[in-house]
C-alpha cells in the first residue's frame, strides 16, 4: 500500500513541478502571463525553437524527469556552456567534470552513447577544444529529438500549457 | 426590473468578498487532487503493468507500436511525417556506416566513380536536415537520392554489406534501401510496415495504456542500452508481468556499447539479474526470442557453436538452435521457482504474430492476475 502511495505522490509531484513554468495566481491577475500561446504553439514547429525558449527548455526538462531520461538535456546543457568557456585551463577542468559526470562508462548520469563516439570524445578531451565535445552533444540532441520531443508534444504538461494559454488569450481579447 | 439587478450584482460579488483568487485556486487545485487520487486508487487495483524489458535493439519499442496497432489508435499524419523524418535519417546514416566500413575493411570501389557519392554523402550534417520541416525534409533526402542509389548498387558497399556483423548497422537498412525510390516520393507517407521498421533508441522509461475488453493495460517501454538500464529500478513498482525480449539472431554479434561482448550473451546477463530479482518473486515472466524470421535465416550460413560451444546439435536445423537458446535462458534461473517460464517464438515487424502471441501472453497474465487476486 505504501509503494502505491509512493506511486500517487509521484505523480503529485509532476503536478507541482508544473507550476514552475506559471506565475503564481496572484501575479497573473495582475499582470501578463509570460508565455502566450504563439510561443507554445510554435514549441511543436521544431526542437530547436522548443530548446531557444526558456520556458519551453523547462517544460521539457521536467517531462524528461517523468521518464527518468533528463541527464540527457543536463550534459545538452553542460556542452553549451563549455563552448562559451574561454581560458584553457577552465576548458580542461570543465571538460575533465562533464566526461566524469556523463560520458565515462562508469558515469553516474551516463549518456545513451555507442562505443566508438565514446573514444573518439575521450580522445579529444586529451587536448580540449571548443569543439571537442560537438559530435557527441549532436548524437545526444538526435536521439532527445527522435524519441523524447515527439512524446513531449504528446504530452499532458504540453497540451495543459497550450490549454491554459489558450484560455488566457480568451479572457483578454473579451 | 430595477430591484431584480442589484441582487444579481450582490451574488457576483460574494466570491470575491469571501475569497481572495489565491485561495480559490487552492480549493479548486485541492478538489482535483482528491478527484485524481481517488480515481488513480481504484485504477491501479485493476491495472494490468507490463514491463517490456531486454537489450539494446530486441525489438520492445517495436512490440509497443504492435500494441499501438493492434489495441489502439492507429498512427495519424503528425506521426507519420515524424517516422518518415526517422526513415530518412536511417537511410543516410546506414550508407554512411557502409561507406566508412568499406574503406576501413579496405574493400575496394566496384565502380570507382562511386568515391564521389561516398565523399557527398559522408561530408553530410546530419544534424541540419532534423531540423527542416515536412517537404524540406523529403528535398534534402532527394539531393542524396542519386548518390544513394548508386551506392547502394556498388558491389564494393555489397561486399560490406556482407560483413556487416564486423560493425554496427540497423537490420532495417537493406529493407529501407531496397525500397529508396519509394521514400524518395514527394508525397511520400510510410507504410506500417515502414514505421514498424523505423528505428530510433528509447530514452528513459514511458508509457503507452489501452484497454482490452475493459481491462486496464499500461505498458511500460525503457531503453535497453546499458546506460539506459540504471535507471530501470524506477518503474519496478506494482508490476503484474514482464515480456523479456531477447533479439535471438544476434549471437554473432557485439554489442553497440562496448564492441566486445557477445550480444547475447549480455542478454542472458540481463535476463539472470531479472529472473532471479526477488521484486518479482510473484510477477510472471514471458520470455519473447524475437527476430525469428533473421534467426532463421542466420542458422543457414551461421554456426552457434563458434560462439556458444556448449551447443550439441544440427547447427544449421533452426529447432535445435531455438531450444538450445531456451534452454540458455532457463538454466539462468538460480531456484527451483513456483512460476513457470513462458516463452514465445516472436517476430515483431510482423502484425499477425505479435497478435496470436500477445492473445496467449494476454490469457497467461489475466489468468495469473486473477488468481493473485483471489489470494488477496
Amino acid at each position: 500500500m505504501k509503494t502505491r502511495l509512493g506511486c500517487l505522490s509521484n505523480k503529485s509531484d509532476s503536478c507541482s513541478d508544473f507550476s514552475e513554468f506559471l506565475p503564481p495566481a496572484q501575479e497573473r491577475t495582475t499582470r501578463c502571463l509570460k508565455l502566450s500561446n504563439d510561443e507554445v504553439t510554435r514549441w511543436a514547429d521544431s526542437f530547436d525553437i522548443l530548446l531557444s525558449n526558456k520556458y519551453g527548455l523547462a517544460a521539457f526538462r521536467t517531462f524528461l524527469k517523468t521518464e527518468f531520461s533528463d541527464e540527457n538535456i543536463e550534459f545538452w546543457l553542460a556542452c553549451e556552456d563549455y563552448k562559451k568557456i574561454k581560458s584553457p585551463a577552465k576548458m580542461m577542468s570543465k571538460a575533465n567534470k562533464i566526461y566524469k559526470e556523463f560520458i565515462d562508462v562508469h558515469a553516474p548520469r551516463e549518456v545513451n552513447i555507442d562505443h566508438r563516439t565514446r573514444e573518439e570524445t575521450k580522445n579529444r578531451l586529451l587536448e580540449p577544444t571548443p569543439h571537442s565535445l560537438n559530435e557527441v552533444q549532436a548524437k545526444v540532441y538526435s536521439l532527445m529529438e527522435k524519441d523524447s520531443y515527439p512524446r513531449f508534444i504528446r504530452s499532458k504538461i504540453y497540451q495543459d500549457l497550450l490549454n491554459r494559454t489558450q484560455i488566457y488569450c480568451q479572457r483578454k481579447s473579451v | 426590473m430595477a430591484d431584480f439587478l442589484p441582487s444579481r450584482t450582490a451574488i457576483v460579488c460574494i466570491p470575491n468578498c469571501l475569497l481572495s483568487s489565491g485561495e480559490i485556486d487552492q480549493i479548486r487545485k485541492s478538489k482535483e487532487i482528491d478527484k485524481s487520487l481517488s480515481r488513480e486508487k481504484t485504477y491501479v487495483k485493476k491495472l494490468v503493468k507490463i514491463l517490456l524489458l531486454g537489450a539494446g535493439e530486441s525489438g520492445k519499442s517495436t512490440f509497443l507500436k504492435q500494441m499501438r496497432i493492434i489495441h489502439g489508435q492507429d498512427f495519424d499524419q503528425r506521426a507519420k511525417e515524424e517516422f518518415r523524418a526517422t526513415i530518412y535519417s536511417n537511410v543516410i546514416k546506414g550508407v554512411r556506416v557502409l561507406v566508412d566500413a568499406r574503406e576501413k575493411l579496405h574493400i575496394p570501389w566496384g565502380n570507382p566513380e562511386n568515391q564521389a557519392h561516398g565523399e557527398t554523402v559522408m561530408a553530410f550534417d546530419t544534424r541540419s536536415s532534423l531540423m527542416a520541416k515536412g517537404m524540406m525534409e523529403t528535398k534534402v533526402f532527394l539531393n542524396f537520392l542519386p548518390a544513394i542509389r548508386a551506392l547502394w548498387q556498388d558491389s564494393g558497399i555489397q561486399n560490406a554489406y556482407d560483413r556487416r556483423r564486423e560493425f554496427q548497422l540497423g537490420e532495417s537498412v537493406k529493407y529501407f534501401l531496397d525500397n529508396v525510390d519509394k521514400l524518395g516520393q514527394l508525397d511520400y507517407l510510410p507504410s506500417q510496415k515502414d514505421i514498424l521498421l523505423a528505428r530510433k533508441p528509447t530514452k528513459g522509461i514511458h508509457e503507452y495504456e489501452f484497454e482490452i475488453k475493459n481491462v486496464p493495460f499500461k505498458m511500460v517501454d525503457v531503453g535497453g542500452q546499458r546506460s539506459e538500464r540504471k535507471r530501470w529500478f524506477e518503474c519496478f513498482d506494482s508490476v503484474t508481468s514482464i515480456l523479456f525480449l531477447v533479439s535471438s539472431s544476434e549471437y554473432d554479434q557485439v554489442l553497440m556499447e562496448d564492441r566486445q561482448t557477445n550480444r547475447l550473451t549480455e542478454s542472458l546477463n540481463i535476463f539472470e539479474t531479472i529472473v532471479n530479482n526477488r521484486v518479482f518473486a510473484n510477477v510472471s515472466i514471458i520470455l519473447f526470442l524475437n527476430k525469428t524470421d533473421l534467426l532463421e535465416d542466420k542458422v543457414k550460413t551461421v554456426n552457434i557453436k563458434d560462439y556458444f560451444s556448449e551447443f550439441t546439435g544440427e547447427p544449421h536445423n533452426l529447432q535445435d538452435v531455438q531450444k538450445f537458446l531456451v534452454e540458455c535462458f532457463r538454466n539462468k534461473r538460480r531456484e527451483q521457482q513456483q512460476k513457470p517460464l513462458y516463452h514465445h517464438f516472436t517476430t515483431a515487424i510482423n502484425t499477425e504474430n505479435i497478435r496470436l502471441v500477445f492473445r496467449d501472453v494476454k490469457d497467461t497474465i489475466l489468468h495469473d492476475n486473477l488468481k493473485q487476486l483471489m489470494l488477496q
